[in-house]
């Protein structure tokens, strides 16, 4: 199990909390990715902030075993 | 002259240069322990938005501030070329400044010795921020044979006039 | 010399009375910068301590009001600038934590000092020129009336060499509510309205010249290794850094379908003009460009030329491109950033500005104004008409004079003229308690402003300082306001457990998310929200009626992928109550006398009574 909490109007498209059934290793970022294209969303993975539920930014390289959860946020509100 | 041979030298880009100044910062906390842009050997100018231009030692090949210092203050480490200054001769009367063709050397309050660049022993902080940033703005390359190079010690304002004209006509 | 009481601050500011031209030395105690940080949340302590008690009364064009230029602990250390501008809005009548980047920030710390509280009114034309220990209040009559280009040359000239400065244009000098405190040729502080603040002092410019140290940190090797993690972070942003905030002008507009055309009737563009690669090849000088201590440089300078003559200026930024381009219907790009130039050589905010020119030339469409009112006509993408409007609202000639006191009160004022309902002319105005809505519209769900975004921000319609859901979060204002407060650059912030390690690696404190969000957030915002509903001395905010978006974001987007798509007013409703309670609110977002205490701010208890009162009876 793989679950993104949605913060702000990404909540509006996905849900608050969307749980994910992941049967292999995964890279966190690149799921998104293809989460917001699946649905249309006018956005990219770039604009985002991952996050642990601490709120530490997620790394990169990091998979869907090596986190359970994330929380998925704007990085740039504002400009 | 002697030779150059061995020694390095900060290259300038100036199309590159992002007016950040965190060289100025890196340079400061390097030399001083704290962040400190006055006594950074380093000084970005920027007369017009969008021209910055990072004035700096680059060790003209006669060593003018050398020969000025009535004090013997100031050595050229023959290693990596850069000029050095004895704190324990100085006596902050600027002669160098006054002979440096861009009054690079710097006298600032709360220093009791006049400030210039001494390219950090052979690993210059302002090259690893600025790469560190993904500017490279500034690069380390081996010291260029001749005079030419006593041009980016012109006066700052020279400087600007000369490079900043061409962007902004 | 001086104590260094608060890590990464020196506990004093400079305070300067204009009105007797005296200088005071201001100390703030390590307690104090605890409970409210500093910058924004500072801003808003000093201003209630010092005016509180007649809080209603204040003119804030007045000499009464104060002007606070304030850092915060992060000031200096942070990568990336800004200095925070506040003091009694002309705008919202509340305080409106405005930030601008600028090399002031840093120098003034290098001065010794964490900042300037400037009161009283200066009789003639002066500038503060501050150099270390020494404050000078210095004749400004020479540099009264300069544009903002000529006014950095003469500057340039008096000083003999180039120094830290922010000052107002011709807009702030005529009281424009619209005007912004510029620095660096291209930025400002726009929102509250605060360059006019400034111009009621006779204040032309800020000048200071630091050559000294920053505070030292508490812990130095974390924040040497924090700082290097930020760099590496925020320079890999390598889009960002590419094509800026006018990228957003595409992304926004097209993608999401969340930027104002003509006056926000339409939130969706397909001109693809406005393309960022586009921009960039026709546009832009140099690119990349960065303030202070930035690892990210979004900036660009962009260069048109049109009728023989040169304008200089920023990318445009999102905002600009947005409220002087789309909105006000100019296509093409090189006449918005023309239009750009001109606001930032005037001082003018674009935002604000280009608000109420929407205002002026749908009203005009639709025959509320006419060409008698005006002296010519107002049109859509009419450079030259539209030209001409910036300059009278700068200069307050014609209905200049009028669309200077800013959107809602120009909407007030023109359905007064006009005999007619402010409601009649209320319902084309989009702003939120006195300051236009910025560029990022709610109605497609697809940016970020959540539907109580303005209607809650105790800085209205900024779109900097939004309110959101859930209130322990990113998405609250809590957030802004303690970036705000830092005085941090939100570019180059990143996630809350490196920005409150950060802080505590500087100042030495064990700040957590949870005090964050609990109570040091909540402080700063029940302190605005007090002095935002006290308001005064021409507008009086009913949280029943002006908690709300304003009549044009109820109506559904007409056009583009989101055609259609609109906020249900009980969604708001229920966000707003929800919001409120989260932050210890009535259900009218007036703060308990529970939260009061809790926050430590008891002294607001008399204030919140009055406010309650007058809703019952009302």
């Amino acid at each position: 199990m793989f679950c993104l909490q949605f913060y702000g109007n990404l909540a509006h498209s996905f849900g608050r909390t969307l749980c994910l059934d992941v049967d292999r290793c995964v890279s966190i970022y690149s799921l998104i990715e293809e989460l917001l294209r699946s649905k249309g969303e006018p956005i990219s993975v770039d604009e985002l902030l991952i996050t642990t539920a601490d709120g530490k930014q997620v790394e990169h390289e990091a998979t869907t075993c090596d986190l359970g959860e994330v929380r998925v946020l704007r990085l740039v509100r504002g400009g | 002259m002697a030779s150059t041979q061995g020694q390095i030298w900060v290259l300038v880009d100036y199309s590159l240069c992002t007016g950040c100044r965190l060289c100025e910062i890196a340079c400061s906390l390097k030399h001083e322990g704290v962040i400190w842009p006055a006594a950074s050997r380093i000084t970005v100018y920027e007369d017009y938005p969008g021209c910055p231009v990072p004035h700096y030692c680059v060790q003209c090949p006669d060593y003018p501030c050398v020969s000025a210092c009535p004090t013997k203050a100031l050595k050229v480490d023959q290693n990596t070329g850069a000029v050095l200054v004895d704190t324990s001769l100085c006596t902050l009367c600027s002669s160098c400044v006054q002979a440096c063709p861009g009054r690079v050397p710097k006298v600032v309050k709360g220093k009791q010795y006049v400030l210039i660049c001494d390219l950090c022993g052979g690993d210059p902080a302002c090259v690893k921020e600025c790469t560190r940033a993904g500017y490279n703005a500034l690069r380390v390359i081996r010291k260029p044979q001749g005079t030419a190079i006593k041009h980016y010690a012109k006066p700052p304002e020279v400087v600007v006039m000369e490079v900043c004209s061409r962007v902004f006509g | 010399m001086g104590m260094v009481q608060t890590f990464g601050m020196w506990g004093r500011l400079l305070d300067v009375d204009l009105s007797s031209g005296k200088v005071a030395e201001m100390k703030v105690s390590p307690v104090t910068y605890r409970m409210f940080i500093g910058g924004r949340g500072l801003a808003a302590h000093i201003l209630w301590r010092e005016l509180g008690r007649r809080w209603r009364e204040v003119d804030p064009l007045g000499p009464e009001n104060i002007l606070t230029v304030l850092t915060g602990p992060l000031t200096g250390y942070y990568p990336g600038i800004k200095l925070s501008i506040s003091g009694k809005s002309p705008q919202s009548g509340g305080v409106v934590g405005s930030v601008v980047s600028s090399h002031v920030a840093y120098a003034i710390k290098a001065c010794g000092y964490d900042g300037l509280v400037i009161r009283g009114a200066s009789r003639d034309p002066v500038y503060i020129y501050v150099r270390d220990g020494d404050v000078e209040v210095r004749d400004a009559s020479r540099l009264w009336g300069m544009r903002g280009v000529d006014l950095i040359k003469a500057l340039r000239n008096e000083l003999g060499r180039d120094a830290p400065s922010i000052y107002i244009g011709p807009a702030g000098e005529n009281l424009v509510r619209t005007a912004a405190v510029m620095a660096r040729w291209f930025h400002a502080a726009g929102y509250g309205g605060y360059g006019a603040v400034m111009g009621s002092k006779k204040l032309k410019a800020v000048v200071v010249e630091g050559s000294g140290p920053l505070p030292p940190v508490a812990n130095k090797d974390e924040f040497v290794k924090l700082r290097y993690e930020v760099i590496d972070r925020v320079a890999s942003r390598v889009t960002f850094r590419r094509w800026g905030t006018t990228s957003a002008i595409w992304r926004v507009g097209h993608d999401t379908s969340s930027e104002p055309v003509r006056n926000w009737q339409e939130e969706w563009h397909n001109k693809e003009e406005f393309n960022h690669v586009l921009i960039e090849w026709r546009y832009w000088a140099k690119n990349p460009w960065a303030d202070w201590s930035c690892p990210l440089a979004c900036m660009k300078v962009s260069k048109v030329g049109i009728g023989g003559v040169t304008y200089l200026s920023d990318g445009p930024d999102y905002e600009m491109g947005a409220y002087l381009g789309t909105n006000l219907g100019v296509f093409e790009v090189d006449k918005a950033i023309a239009l750009s130039a001109m606001a930032d050589d005037l001082g003018l905010c674009g935002i604000q500005t280009g608000n109420v020119m929407g205002l002026a030339v749908e009203l005009f469409e639709r025959g509320v104004l006419t060409r008698e009112d005006v002296g010519y006509d107002l049109r859509w993408g009419d450079f030259e008409g539209l030209r001409r409007l910036m300059e009278d609202i700068a200069y307050r000639r014609g209905v200049g004079r009028v669309l200077a006191e800013g959107t809602y009160r120009a909407a007030v004022e023109i359905a007064r003229m006009k005999g007619v309902d402010p409601g009649e002319v209320l319902k084309y105005a989009v702003q939120v308690k006195g300051v236009g809505i910025g560029a990022h519209g709610i109605r497609s769900r697809k940016d970020y402003p959540q539907p109580i975004a303005y209607a809650a921000s105790v800085q209205g319609g900024d779109h900097t300082s939004v309110a959101g859901l859930p209130a322990n979060s990113e998405e609250s204002e809590s957030w802004s306001a303690f970036l705000d407060s830092a005085v941090v650059c939100s570019f180059t912030s990143t996630d809350e457990d490196m920005m409150i390690r950060f802080t505590n690696a500087v100042t030495g404190w064990a700040l957590t998310k949870e005090e964050l969000y609990g109570v040091v957030g909540p402080r700063i915002l029940t302190l605005q929200r007090v002095m935002l509903l006290l308001g005064g001395p021409d507008v009086r905010w009913d949280p029943r009626k002006h908690d709300d978006n304003p009549p044009r974001f109820y109506e559904p987007l007409p056009s583009g992928p989101y055609a259609g798509s609109f906020v249900p007013r009980d969604e708001v409703r229920k966000n707003l109550e929800e919001y409120y309670k989260q932050l210890g609110w009535d259900e009218n977002g007036i703060p308990t006398e529970d939260t009061l205490k809790k926050l430590g701010l008891y002294d607001l208890a008399d204030a919140v009574r009055e406010i309650r009162r007058e809703l019952g009876a009302g």
